[in-house]
């Protein structure tokens, strides 16, 4: 945990009206997630004036809301209705708030794998994150986010049935690395952690930032990166009340030395595009890790929700065919439309909600779309997983289907549709022969990468090797859109580490001129 | 409420009905939830929600060959209709039946008779409150 000793006191500024508000700081940055706090944090600690503009309101523990109805609201970027355009829906789960999605995440921590640094290595970016740079971001982190392996009360039944089954499967298994002090286990993370357990960074990083003198504009979306002559000279936005969504006052902040986008794989290439920068490559390389659950229907109760939602995975499938295994508890309100029927066989199958055990595979998907500013302002997404990809998450069902039969499940739910609403053990060549079609899977989105990707190549990138915007002084990326590739594991740890590392070199070099 | 709001409560209800074991979703719940929804969550999810509602209830004909509105059917009969549009091979049909479970869903997994009855934890209020300071 963070521990502070109190400083130069910053400030918080919410949902303004009024006259527009002007600022000025040594550097702006632009979203509160893993990549903005994570730079914004750096760059305070090394004793730079920061700003920090959140679209999303500053919610408390105790402002977080206990429904997933009431989380959709307050926390989920447009109620959680973001979806893939392609050749299916899938939606696309982010936060609009505080925190970003570390607030409604499951705070699960890996280390960067080595082969993703040796492939961003053969992309010419093997100066900047080099192993050692990287782990030395990535061991403050662990010491600033608590981060430990789960245990006790983080466990529960939904977990550990997970890891004998793959232990029985001779498969690697692991509890989760999370960033949670003290976890009781409530289940709730997706609704935002109400014990001050997790770490997220509302309740870490942006608290510290502030303590070291930063301001922070929560309700504040920016509308522009202010440009002048080829440099980022600040940014350009509006309040926007987190209720009525009405616009309060402009506001407008002067960046001295610079401006870090960080607003998400989602956010920042349609930002960088509203702002009139024109990269050929800006949009492009958008990837993920789309997943989707199954079910099992076990004899007795299982009780989902007594654990951490994630609480032990398995990389055994990470290199081939590509995917992570994790546990994962939903709540009621979502298991809902995971079940079949209709009217009254909907809700008999929902009877048996606490005998039910979720776990899913999450792909490291091949296909790669695109992200672009819409019509009214929001993103659009094209993205479409490959045939390669349906087959790697029907195998990945089809293992986590025997995972839940050796672990004593009476039934699965596929979830898949062409194939029977539950399977028994013996039905498990429903599985094996789904149809490789889009349209027949639950996929979600939660991993997401590219948009404004790294690279050595200004016709094939959008940021150079130091997350610099080519042909834009001052202005960098540094959140989850400037990954060139997906990593196979969770990528919050990675996605710090890498606004880290740029941050502390802007820091040192602007110290040392 | 509005009469797309009033059919999208009822069809809400259908999906989501009393069963042997478990208690049928609060009226006033979901009439609260509904209204809550169509003032705060963004238009293109009150649209789906609508959307869906009304295609629930115009085709009974496509699905159990029956050219009578949802309303008209018996509750068994609402049900197979509810089942195979929820299978339908027209992809974008079957999504309407995904958007009122998302969203009957959260409100029925939220209605305190019914997790009581799962032994679940009652909800609290969602405070819906924010740092100003
Ligand atoms: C449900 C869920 C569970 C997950 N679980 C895990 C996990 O256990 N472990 C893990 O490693 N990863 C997990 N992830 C992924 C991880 O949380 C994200 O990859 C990571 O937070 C992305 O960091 P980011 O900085 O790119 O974006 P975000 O964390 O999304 O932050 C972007 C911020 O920018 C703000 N913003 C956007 N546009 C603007 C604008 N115009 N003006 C101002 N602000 C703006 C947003 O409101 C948001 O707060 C999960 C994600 C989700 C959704
Ligand atoms: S499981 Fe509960 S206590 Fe643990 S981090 Fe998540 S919300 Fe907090």
């Amino acid at each position: 945990m963070i521990q502070l000793q109190t400083q130069r006191r910053g400030r918080h500024l919410a949902y303004q009206e009024g006259p527009v508000q002007e600022f000025e700081a040594d550097y702006v940055v632009v979203g509160s997630g893993a990549g903005g706090a994570a730079a914004g944090a750096t760059l305070a600690r090394a004793g730079f004036e920061v700003l920090l503009a959140e679209r999303g309101p500053w919610r408390r523990p105790e402002d977080y809301p206990e429904t997933t109805l009431g989380a959709a609201r307050d926390l989920w970027a447009d109620w959680g209705q973001l979806t893939t355009r392609g050749n299916s829906i899938i939606p696309i789960l982010q936060a609009s708030v505080m925190g970003g999605c570390t607030t409604i995440n499951s705070a699960i921590i890996v280390r960067t794998p080595g082969d993703v640094l040796r492939e961003w290595a053969s992309l010419g970016l093997g100066e900047v994150f080099t192993e050692e740079a990287m782990g030395t971001a990535q061991d403050r982190l662990d010491h600033d986010l608590s981060v430990a392996a789960s245990s006790g009360p983080a466990m529960g039944p939904n977990n550990n049935i997970f890891l004998e089954s793959l232990k029985a499967r001779n498969r690697e298994a692991h509890p989760t690395q999370r960033a949670a002090h003290a976890c009781v286990g409530s289940g709730q993370c997706l609704q935002g952690c109400r014990n001050k357990a997790k770490q997220s960074t509302n309740v870490t990083l942006v608290p510290e930032m502030m303590q070291r003198g930063a301001t922070i504009l929560s309700c504040a979306p920016v509308q522009k990166v202010w440009l002048e002559k080829g440099k980022a000279v600040g940014i350009k936005g509006r309040f926007r009340h987190p209720r009525s969504r009405r616009f309060g006052a402009s506001f407008k902040v002067r960046a001295r030395r610079g401006v870090l986008i960080a607003a998400s794989a989602t956010g920042t290439a349609p930002l960088l595009q509203q702002s009139g920068i024109k990269l050929p490559y800006l949009g492009e390389g958008f990837r993920g890790h789309p997943g989707a659950g199954i079910v099992g229907v076990y004899p007795s109760a299982i009780k989902m929700l007594e654990g951490t939602p994630q609480g032990s995975a398995s990389i055994h499938f990470r290199q081939s065919p590509g995917m992570k295994l994790e546990s994962l508890a939903l709540p009621l309100e979502v298991i809902a439309s995971r079940v079949g029927g209709f009217g009254t066989p909907l809700v008999e199958g929902l009877e048996a909600y606490q005998r039910m055990a979720c776990w899913c595979a999450a792909i490291r998907a091949k296909a790669v779309g695109s992200v672009r500013r819409g019509f009214t302002g929001e993103p659009v997404v094209r993205y479409s997983p490959t045939k390669e990809d349906l087959e790697t998450l029907r195998a990945g069902l089809l293992e986590l289907a025997q995972m839940h039969f050796e672990g004593g499940a009476e039934a699965v739910l596929p979830g898949v549709h062409g194939l029977p609403a539950k399977l028994g053990p013996a039905d498990l060549h429903h599985l094996e022969n789904a149809p490789l079609s889009n349209k027949s899977w639950t996929w979600v989105l939660t991993h997401l990468f590219g948009g404004a990707v790294m690279g050595a190549d200004p016709a094939r990138s959008v940021v150079g090797p130091h997350l610099h915007v080519w042909g834009v002084e001052r202005l960098h990326v540094v959140d989850a859109s400037a990954l060139p590739t997906t990593l196979g594991v969770n990528p919050q740890h990675t996605i710090m580490a890498v606004a880290m590392v740029v941050a502390e070199r802007l820091a040192n070099e602007e110290k040392k001129s | 409420m509005k009469p797309w709001q009033a059919l999208s409560c009822r069809v809400l209800e259908w999906a989501f009905p009393s069963t042997d074991r478990l208690p049928p979703m609060d009226r006033q719940l979901l009439r609260d939830r509904v209204l809550l929804m169509c003032r705060e969550a963004p238009f293109k999810m009150r649209v789906a929600l609508y959307a869906s509602a009304l295609i629930f209830l115009l085709t009974p004909v496509l699905t159990i060959g029956r050219p009578l509105p949802a309303t008209w059917l018996g509750p068994k009969l609402r049900e197979r209709h509810g089942a195979r549009l929820a299978r339908h091979r027209v992809y974008i049909l079957r999504q309407t039946v995904v958007m009122l479970k998302v969203v009957g869903g959260m409100i029925w997994g939220a209605d305190p008779a019914v997790r009581s009855a799962l032994q679940l934890r009652p909800y609290g209020e969602d405070p819906g409150t924010w740092r100003t300071s």
